[in-house]
C-alpha cells in the first residue's frame, strides 16, 4: 500500500506544486538566514579562539611609567610568567593617519601574515592588513616612517589589536586614520631616536600566564614595584607629577611637624602613586582582543532568535497544511480506516511528502548559506572591519543538524502528533468530516441585511481559518519587523550620534595642565562599571561645569548623590527619574549608589551627569582637578599631555561604521523576512481562498454575481487580515521591544530607545494590505476562471 | 450464524438532545446472505450498520462475527477486525482522488495476503478499459464500481454497503446491484445493504425493516427476483 500511495504523495505534489514550492521556498530561506548568520559567528567565533591560541594571544598587558628593570623582570619570570615589551609609538603619516610602530614580537601577540613575509632588515615593515586595504599600500611599495624609506614586505594581522582602536576608549575603528606597523628591534629603535613620535614611547608589556598564577598575583606583584620620576623621559609626566604626588615629601616633613604619624597619612592619601603600574588590563577586559567575536554574538543570538521564531513559523506552516489537507480527504481517510487499513500505515503516508520537501529544502538552504550571498558575505562583513587572520568557514554540529536533520524531524512530528489527533477521531467521524460545534459559529446574529448577515456568519464559520491565518502572519511579521528593527536602530546611531554631539573638541587628558585651557570647559571624567545581564560594561561619571554648553543641561539636582543621566544609559538599564542604581568602581572594590534625577539626549555612550564639584568631593579629588576639557573650537593643548582627542568629525565619520557594519545581516534577514512573509501570506490566503473555493461555485450555479460572491466570502478575508495586522504589528513591536535590547544586542555599549517612527508602523500596514490584494487578486482569478461544475465535481 | 447482533442499543445526545437510535435490536445473519436493512430515514439502519462494521461504539449489547465478539474492541484490534473481515461500500464512494481505478484498489489489495485477482475483478466489474482513469474522469456509476471493487479485492467475508444506488440512477442503480447479485455468488460473500430503496429487498435472502430504532420485521425471502429484473429502482 506504502508503494500505491506514495504514487498518489507524487501526484499531491504536482497538483499542488506552487504550494509545496512555496513551503520549499520558505524553509531553503529560512534556513539560509540562519545558517548565514550563525554560520559566520560560530566560525569567526571558533576562528578566532584557534589564532589566539596559534599566535599566542596575551592574557594581558600593562603599562608603566618607567621600562621594568631586569631585577623586576625575572621577579615575573620565576612566576612562571611570560612576558614581552610591546612598546611602541606613535607616528604621523604624510596624510595625517596614524601609525602604531611596535618591534616585531617574537613570543606573544604574533603576527599572522594575510601576504609577504615578515621584516628582515632595518628598511622593512610590515602593515597591518586594514591599514594597508583601505590606504591601498601593497607590498612591495615603500613607505616613510619617521623620515627614513621602508619597505612594505608584508601584511598581517596581530590578536591584540583584533579591533585596531588607538585609545581603548574609542568606540569605533577607523583604518583610514589609524593602524600598526611593525619593524625589527634595529629599525625601531632608530625611530626612536630620531623623536618623531607624536609623543613619548609608551611602555606597555603582554603577559601569558601559567596555571595557578592569576591575573589579580601578576597585578598584586606589578604594584609592589616602584619608581623614580626622575627616570620618566615625559616631560609633561614630570610637571603633572612635581604637582601633584612628588609634592608627598614636601607635605610629609611639614605635617611631621605637628603630627607623629603623618608619613602613613600621606602615603593612604596618595595611595599607590609611586607605583610603576599604571595601567594594568586583562585580556578579557581588553576592547582590542577577540572583539570581532564578540561583535557577532549578537548575530548569532539574532541567528538563533530568528532561527527559533522560523522553525516556529515553517512547523505552523505545516501543521496548518496538514490539517487542511486532512480535512479535505476526512471522508476517503475514513473510508480507508473502516476497510482495515491501520493508522501508522496513514500516518507513514501523510507524513512522506512534507518530510521529503522539508529534508530536500533544507539542504539547499544549507547550499545557499555556503554560496558567496551566505556565511562569506556576513564574514565579509568582519573583513572589513576587523583585522583578522583569513579564517575559513566551518561547519558546525549546529549548522547541520538546523539545516538537515531539523526540518524533517520538525515536520514528522508536527505531522505525527497533527495526524495521530486527527486519527483518533472514528472512522465515521471522519468519513462524516464531523467538526466540533462552536458556540461562536452559532452565534445568534439578530436581523441585519442578507449580504452583511452571510458575510458575518461566514467570518464566524472561518474563525479557525481566520485564526491559523493571523497568527502565520504574526510569525512572519515579527522576522520581518525584526530587519526593520535592525535598520532603524542602526541609523538612529548614524543619526543621533551625531545630533546629540554638540561639542566640536572633546579632549582627554593623562596629564592635565594646572588649569584648564581659554575657551575649554573643564569636567572630570570618571569611569565606572555596570553589569548587564552576563555584560558589564564602562559607565562614565561626567562631572561638568554650569556653564558647559554641550550637554543641554541647565540645571543639576541639589542632592548629592542625583545624577542626570544620558538617554543611552538610562535606555539600556530602563532607568526613569527617581530609580536608584549602583556603579562599581573599575577595580570593583567601591560601590557608588546614584538615583535619577533626570535625562538628557546623549546616546553614544554611558554617560550620566553631575556638577563638576559635586564630582570633586565624590572622587576625593583637588578640588580644581579636571581631565576632560570639551570646546566648539580647536584648543591650543600639547598633545603630550593628552590621553585622546575626540572630534565632532570622528563622531561623523564614526556614526556609518555601526550601519555599514551591520547591513549585510540587515541586507539578509530583510531580503529573507520579506520572501518569507510574501510566502507565508500566499501560503495562509490560499488555503483561506481554497476553502471558500466550492462555496463560492455553488453560489454562483445559483445565481450571485462576482460582486456579491466577493462580499459574501472575500470582504470577510480582507477583514480578518487587515484586524490580524493591526493587531500583529504592535503585538511584534512589543516583543522585539523586549527581546532586541535585551538579548540581541545585549553586549553592545549603545542604546536608544527602539521605537518606530508612527509611517513606519503605517508603511508596513500598507505592505501587508498591498500583498493581500495583489495575492488575493492572483488567487481569486484563478477562482473566477474556474466553472462551477468543476468545482463540484471536484469537490466529489 | 455469521453475524449475530443481540440487544443492542445505541444512543447519541444528551439532555434535551438524546436520542435513543437503536433500542434494542437483535438479529442474525448466515453466512453468504445477502440481507437488506431498510427503513425511513432516522429509523437506525446506517447506525446499525456502521455498529456491525465497528465504526460506531454501541452502548450495550452484544455483535458477534463469525463467533467473534467484537462491541469493546479498541484500536489495533478493531483495525485488525476489519482488515481481516469487512469490505465497506459508501453512497459516495470515497475513493482517493488522485490514484487511477487500479491503484485505489490496489490499496486495499495490500492489506491481505490473498486478494483476488485484479484483472478478474477488474474485468467482472467492467472496469478493464477504465483501469487507468482516475476517479474524476469517470462517470458516477463507473465510480461506484471502483469502490466495489476496492472493497472486493481483499476477499472480504462479510460486505458492508451503506445506500450503495444512493447517488447513482436507476440504470445504473441496477448494474450496481446486478454486480453484487454476481458477486455474492461467485465469493459467497455475505453482504449487508443499508438501502430506503424499496425495491431491493425482493433481491436479497433476508430483508429486516427498522423504525423508530426497533425491529419492526425480519423475514428471508422464500423467492427472490433477479436483480436485472428488478423495477421502479
Amino acid at each position: 500500500m506504502t508503494h500505491v500511495l506514495f504514487k498518489r504523495a507524487i501526484r499531491d505534489l504536482k497538483a499542488n506544486l506552487a504550494r509545496y514550492l512555496a513551503l520549499g521556498i520558505l524553509i531553503i530561506f529560512s534556513i539560509y538566514i540562519v545558517i548565514s548568520l550563525v554560520g559566520a559567528a560560530s566560525s569567526t567565533i571558533d576562528q578566532t579562539a584557534y589564532y589566539d591560541q596559534k599566535l599566542h594571544c596575551e592574557d594581558g598587558e600593562f603599562s608603566v611609567f618607567v621600562p621594568l628593570k631586569e631585577r623586576e623582570k625575572e621577579k615575573i619570570e620565576e612566576k612562571k610568567v611570560e612576558l614581552e615589551e610591546m612598546f611602541f609609538l606613535d607616528l604621523t603619516m604624510k596624510d595625517q593617519s596614524t601609525l602604531r610602530l611596535f618591534k616585531q614580537r617574537e613570543q606573544i601577540n604574533l603576527l599572522s601574515l594575510k601576504e609577504g613575509r615578515l621584516a628582515e632588515s632595518a628598511s622593512e615593515v610590515v602593515l597591518e592588513r586594514r591599514y594597508a586595504e583601505v590606504n591601498n599600500i601593497h607590498a612591495g611599495e615603500k613607505i616613510l616612517l619617521g623620515g627614513k624609506a621602508f619597505t612594505v614586505v608584508g601584511t598581517g594581522a596581530v590578536p591584540d589589536y583584533n579591533a585596531v582602536l588607538k585609545n581603548l576608549g574609542d568606540s569605533t575603528v577607523d583604518s583610514k586614520s589609524f593602524g600598526l606597523a611593525f619593524v625589527i628591534p634595529d629599525a625601531y629603535e632608530q625611530i626612536r631616536e630620531t623623536g618623531v613620535s607624536d609623543k613619548s614611547e609608551e611602555y606597555y608589556y603582554a603577559y601569558r600566564l601559567p596555571g595557578g598564577y592569576s591575573d589579580e598575583d601578576l597585578k598584586a606583584l606589578l604594584k609592589k614595584f616602584q619608581f623614580s620620576a626622575d627616570a620618566v623621559e615625559d616631560t609633561y609626566f614630570k610637571e603633572y607629577w612635581d604637582r601633584t604626588a612628588g609634592n608627598k615629601d614636601l607635605l610629609t616633613g611639614i605635617l611631621g611637624m605637628v603630627m607623629p604619624n603623618s608619613k602613613s597619612m600621606v602615603e593612604k592619601m596618595f595611595g599607590d602613586s609611586t607605583a610603576n603600574l599604571k595601567m594594568f588590563l586583562k585580556a578579557e577586559d581588553n576592547v582590542r582582543i577577540d572583539a570581532a567575536a564578540d561583535d557577532v554574538e549578537i548575530n548569532k543570538t539574532s541567528g538563533v532568535f530568528v532561527g527559533i521564531l522560523l522553525v516556529i513559523l515553517c512547523s505552523y506552516v505545516i501543521s496548518v497544511f496538514v490539517v487542511h489537507t486532512i480535512d479535505q480527504e476526512s471522508a476517503v481517510i475514513g473510508a480507508l480506516y473502516s476497510m482495515g487499513v491501520k493508522r501508522k500505515e496513514l500516518l507513514i503516508h501523510y507524513i512522506i511528502l512534507p518530510v521529503i520537501i522539508t529534508f530536500v529544502s533544507g539542504a539547499l538552504g544549507l547550499l545557499l548559506s555556503f554560496t558567496g550571498i551566505g556565511i562569506d558575505m556576513q564574514m565579509q562583513d568582519n573583513y572589513n572591519y576587523f583585522s583578522m587572520p583569513v579564517m575559513k568557514t566551518e561547519v558546525t554540529p549546529f549548522m547541520v543538524v538546523y539545516a538537515l536533520i531539523m526540518p524533517p524531524v520538525t515536520a514528522a512530528i508536527v505531522n505525527t502528533l497533527i495526524i495521530r489527533k486527527r486519527l483518533l477521531r472514528t472512522p465515521l467521524s471522519l468519513l462524516r468530516n464531523e467538526q466540533k460545534l462552536s458556540k461562536v459559529r452559532n452565534v445568534h446574529l439578530g436581523h441585519m441585511a442578507f449580504l452583511k448577515l452571510f458575510k458575518l456568519r461566514q467570518m464566524l464559520r472561518e474563525t479557525r481559518t481566520g485564526f491559523a491565518v493571523v497568527f502565520g502572519m504574526f510569525l512572519s511579521l515579527l522576522v520581518a519587523m525584526l530587519a526593520v528593527n535592525i535598520f532603524i536602530y542602526c541609523d538612529k546611531v548614524r543619526v543621533r550620534s551625531v545630533e546629540e554631539t554638540k561639542f566640536e573638541y572633546m579632549y582627554t587628558y593623562k596629564y592635565p595642565s594646572e588649569k584648564p585651557p581659554a575657551g575649554g570647559y573643564e569636567a572630570l571624567a570618571e569611569t565606572m562599571k555596570k553589569d548587564f545581564g552576563e555584560y558589564t560594561f564602562d559607565v562614565t561619571v561626567l562631572g561638568i561645569t554650569k556653564d558647559n554648553p554641550f550637554f543641554g543641561i541647565k540645571k543639576f539636582p541639589k542632592n548629592k548623590n542625583e545624577i542626570i543621566a544620558g538617554s543611552g544609559f538610562a535606555s539600556k538599564y530602563q532607568l526613569r527619574k527617581g530609580d536608584e542604581f549602583i556603579l562599581k568602581s573599575e577595580d570593583g572594590d567601591m560601590s557608588y549608589a546614584f538615583q535619577v534625577a533626570g535625562t538628557v539626549d546623549y546616546s553614544g555612550g554611558f554617560f550620566i551627569f553631575m556638577d563638576i564639584d559635586q564630582c570633586r568631593e565624590l572622587f576625593g579629588t583637588a578640588d580644581d582637578y579636571f581631565n576632560a576639557v570639551f570646546s566648539d573650537k580647536k584648543l591650543d593643548i600639547d598633545g603630550g599631555r593628552l590621553y585622546n582627542t575626540m572630534t565632532k568629525k570622528d563622531v561623523e565619520k564614526s556614526a556609518d561604521i555601526f550601519i555599514n557594519q551591520m547591513m549585510a545581516t540587515i541586507i539578509m534577514i530583510g531580503t529573507a523576512s520579506a520572501v518569507i512573509f510574501i510566502v507565508v501570506m500566499y501560503l495562509m490566503m490560499k488555503m483561506m481562498i481554497d476553502k471558500s473555493s466550492f462555496h463560492i461555485a455553488l453560489v454562483k450555479i445559483f445565481g450571485f454575481r462576482d460582486r456579491e460572491v466577493r462580499k459574501m466570502y472575500l470582504d470577510g478575508n480582507f477583514y480578518i487580515i487587515a484586524a490580524g495586522a493591526l493587531l500583529s504589528i504592535p503585538l511584534c513591536k512589543l516583543i522585539l521591544n523586549y527581546v532586541y535590547p535585551n538579548y540581541l544586542v545585549a553586549n553592545i555599549a549603545i542604546s536608544y530607545d527602539n521605537s518606530f517612527p508612527w509611517y513606519i508602523y503605517a508603511g508596513i500596514y500598507a505592505v501587508i494590505l498591498v500583498l493581500y490584494f495583489v495575492i488575493s487578486h492572483l488567487l481569486t482569478g484563478r477562482i473566477r476562471k474556474m466553472v462551477p461544475a468543476e468545482v463540484l465535481k471536484n469537490r466529489e | 450464524m455469521y453475524v449475530e447482533v443481540s440487544n443492542i442499543k445505541k444512543s447519541y445526545g444528551e439532555g434535551g438532545s438524546y436520542v435513543q437510535v437503536l433500542k434494542g435490536v437483535s438479529a442474525e445473519v448466515e453466512q453468504g446472505e445477502m440481507c437488506v436493512i431498510q427503513g425511513t430515514s432516522g429509523s437506525g439502519k446506517s447506525t446499525l450498520l456502521n455498529c456491525i462494521g465497528g465504526l460506531d461504539r454501541v452502548d450495550s449489547g452484544s455483535i458477534r462475527i463469525d463467533g467473534n465478539e467484537i462491541v469493546g474492541l479498541k484500536g489495533e484490534a478493531l483495525s485488525d477486525y476489519r482488515r481481516d473481515n469487512l469490505g465497506f461500500i459508501f453512497q459516495f464512494y470515497n475513493l482517493v482522488p488522485n490514484l487511477t481505478v487500479r491503484e485505489n484498489i490496489q490499496v486495499c489489495e495490500y492489506l491481505t495476503d490473498e486478494p483476488l485477482s485484479m484483472e478478474e475483478l477488474l474485468e467482472v466489474l467492467g472496469l478493464t478499459e477504465h483501469a487507468d482513469k482516475f476517479p474524476s474522469q469517470m462517470s458516477g456509476g463507473q465510480q461506484q464500481r471502483c469502490a466495489i471493487a476496492r472493497a472486493l479485492i481483499k476477499n472480504p467475508k462479510l460486505l458492508l454497503c451503506d445506500e450503495p444506488t444512493g447517488a447513482l440512477d436507476s440504470k445504473t442503480s441496477r448494474d450496481i446491484l446486478v454486480l453484487l447479485e454476481k458477486i455474492n455468488a461467485r465469493y459467497g460473500t455475505t453482504m449487508l445493504i443499508v438501502t430506503h430503496n424499496n425495491s431491493i429487498k425482493n433481491m436479497v435472502d433476508h430483508v429486516i425493516y427498522l423504525k423508530d430504532g426497533e425491529i419492526s420485521k425480519n423475514y428471508r425471502n422464500e423467492k427472490k427476483t433477479a436483480a436485472a429484473e428488478l423495477e421502479d429502482l
